[in-house]
């Protein structure tokens, strides 16, 4: 199996094993089929800060808030700042379910560099190592644009994880293929170029990746990627 | 399906300089980009990718007005085969070897694609070998696999339909390659459509070989001029040369004198289709003939008789047995010195130099500008040769130029060689 046509998940932990992601690329989004073990895969892999998005969701629940601890009123980091103080990856799922009130705070989390200043008055710096793996069912152009080109790699999941197959076996795997796309969105979407993956590609090429893998990596398929070889040509 | 994509990863590697074209994704083999003066409007591309970056080089490269001026006497289609040639060759997207994997395997299903279906073609229709259709696509493959780094023999047996055209392939590419590209369609159009566009004031074509035959109205010559630099503070004009050997030599035509009557050269009555008188004898017919005047005019009409005289030729025998044949025809014969050559006008109108001048050499050279005067001459037009041209850079082409004019009915050609009447 070639780069250009390996799995969402090995691909993953490629990335992940080699460095790549969090030194190289720190902004990732896996999409895809539910039940795929998307959000399984990142936290057992990364062992990641985890939060998952509502509509709902206060943005205490992100960043963190002040909590009576003791008797007293004290600052609790939420998971984004305890991502960003500790230098860990911060995981979102569901990141299509953001609600409107987190926004502009997730816009900052994903940032290069990342940093936000907490109602504290203190300034948190993303710590080397920090980035944010987000995962979500359907395709990446539900998403905002100043999110969507924020992310520098997207991952399909249009397959079961290597765990899940292991879990289910190879007859019972085999029939979840089948029936994995049932009742689901198709999942048809080519990523457009954008400055951020010119910049993804850049860094991408300084870990030493190759431009064809690279294309792979950040999410370029069919047409789209041969396009975006051609694009990027010396010449 | 059409659709119109605006997100198109392709455009977007356009300089601006350029314009902002629309890209249109087709589901069939629709490849096609719309460039007005300087700006690309339009890319129609179909969904596979080796079309996709063929369009994409003639996005980024094809300059249209710099097209026009250099191919505005030839066929569009030579000009388009030239222009797709010097993309492959120059513009390839990536260096020698580092096209990727994904894009070389799509330049392989072209290319074999490509092939399959001009050897089939020349499979059902053997008359297609050798011919435009035939030869276009295979120079063109030539030019892909150099950009893409593949290895291509042209000389590879039964690829093209011989040996000169296989040179000729070689020769296009290399001039091609060194931005010669106006000789190079120039050279194509010679070599298979005969002659080239001439330019009217209007800006439209005129003579064409095969069709509808125009005489050009502009006083410009159909046939001198190209493989010609022009200086442009002198306004001088100067031989193109190519691997030292010149592209369109210069010949000097010599009227030798023509002191001698040849005894059958008469001039008596005949009839024709118009004249001053009525031939009463045809009104007597039930049914009127078409040539029912009659006017004095030479018993035998003439032609243009023209002899390869390089030194393969032999002796001077036949030219006396042709003569009085064809006692008014033109007769010349031609050779070659260097890098320039000689046309002597032995006999015309009835009649003859008294004796032969020997060419400064037995080259052939000039058997372009030879051919170029033979079709200024008066029909019916024979030319003795051996088809052995060569000494000039377009010689190769002009072998493929006779055998197209000989195929049109333009020129009869005798091969002396093998004795011929």
């Amino acid at each position: 199996m070639t780069a250009m046509n390996e799995a969402w998940d090995r691909t993953f932990k490629r990335m992940w094993e080699t460095g790549i992601v969090p030194h190289y690329i720190n902004r990732l989004n896996i999409h895809g089929y539910s039940r795929t073990g998307k959000s399984t895969l990142v936290h057992e892999l990364t062992k990641s800060e985890r939060v998952t998005f509502h509509e709902a969701m206060p943005l205490e629940d992100l960043i963190g808030g002040m909590t009576l601890v003791d008797g007293s009123t004290r600052w609790v980091d939420g998971p984004a700042a305890r991502a960003l103080r500790r230098g860990t990856i911060l995981q979102i799922d569901e990141l299509n379910d953001m609600p409107p009130e987190v926004r502009t705070m997730v816009y900052a989390l994903m940032d290069s560099p990342a940093g936000i200043t907490l109602p504290t008055g203190e300034r948190l710096e993303a710590a080397p190592g920090y980035g944010v793996i987000t995962t979500m069912n359907p395709a990446p152009d539900c998403l905002p644009h100043p999110i969507f080109d924020r992310i520098d790699c997207f991952l399909k999941a249009d397959t079961l994880s290597e765990g899940i197959r292991k879990a289910l076996g190879p007859v019972l795997a085999s029939k979840a293929e089948n029936v994995l796309a049932y009742n689901q969105a198709p999942l048809v979407w080519e990523r457009p170029a954008t400055v951020n993956s010119l910049l993804a590609l850049k860094a991408l090429r300084s870990a030493g990746v190759n431009d064809e893998e690279a294309t792979h990596m950040l999410g370029f398929r069919g047409m789209g990627r041969s396009d975006f070889l051609t694009m990027i040509a010396e010449r | 399906m059409i659709r119109t994509n605006r997100n198109s990863v392709l455009v977007a590697g356009v300089p601006r300089s350029r314009g902002t074209p629309v890209h249109i994704e087709h589901d069939d083999d629709t490849a096609q980009t719309m460039i007005v003066g300087s700006k690309v409007t339009e890319v129609h591309t179909p969904q596979r990718p080796f079309e996709r970056i063929h369009e994409f080089m003639h996005m980024k490269h094809t300059n249209s007005p710099k097209m026009e001026r250099a191919f505005r006497r030839v066929e569009w289609i030579v000009g388009q085969i030239v222009e797709d040639c010097r993309l492959h060759m120059l513009h390839w997207p990536w260096k020698i070897r580092h096209t990727p994997k994904l894009i070389i395997a799509d330049v392989r299903r072209h290319l074999d694609e490509e092939r399959g279906r001009i050897d089939n073609a020349r499979k059902l229709n053997p008359k297609l070998a050798g011919s435009w259709q035939d030869f276009a696509p295979r120079v063109r493959q030539l030019a892909i696999c150099e950009g893409a780094g593949f290895i291509a023999d042209p000389f590879e047996p039964y690829y093209f339909a011989d040996g000169s055209q296989a040179h000729l392939s070689h020769k296009i590419l290399k001039l091609i390659r060194e931005g010669h590209e106006k000789v190079a369609a120039e050279m194509l159009q010679m070599a298979f459509f005969g002659a080239l566009i001439p330019v009217r004031p209007s800006g439209k074509g005129g003579m064409r070989i095969r069709g509808d035959i125009l005489s050009a109205s502009d006083g410009e010559s159909l046939y001198d001029g190209w493989g010609i630099d022009i200086d442009a503070r002198s306004g001088k004009r100067e031989t193109v040369y190519f691997d030292d050997e010149p592209v369109n030599p210069p010949m000097d035509i010599i009227e030798l004198p023509h002191e001698i009557r040849i005894n059958d050269a008469k001039v008596g009555r005949r009839r024709t289709t118009m004249g001053p008188r009525l031939h009463r004898p045809s009104l007597r017919k039930v049914i009127l003939p078409q040539r029912i005047f009659t006017k004095r005019a030479r018993i035998e009409p003439g032609g243009t008789i023209l002899i390869d005289a390089s030194g393969s030729m032999g002796g001077w025998e036949n030219v006396s047995k042709w003569l009085e044949e064809a006692p008014f025809s033109t007769v010349a014969y031609y050779a070659g010195h260097g890098a320039r050559g000689q046309l002597f006008v032995y006999a015309r109108k009835g009649r003859r130099a008294a004796q032969f001048a020997e060419p400064d050499g037995g080259d052939n050279t000039v058997d372009g500008p030879a051919i170029n005067w033979l079709m200024k001459e008066r029909a019916p037009r024979i030319m003795v040769t051996d088809r052995g041209f060569c000494g000039a850079a377009d010689s190769e082409a002009q072998v493929l130029r006779l055998a197209t004019l000989e195929a049109a009915g333009e020129i009869e050609v005798r091969d002396y060689s093998h004795q011929s009447d």
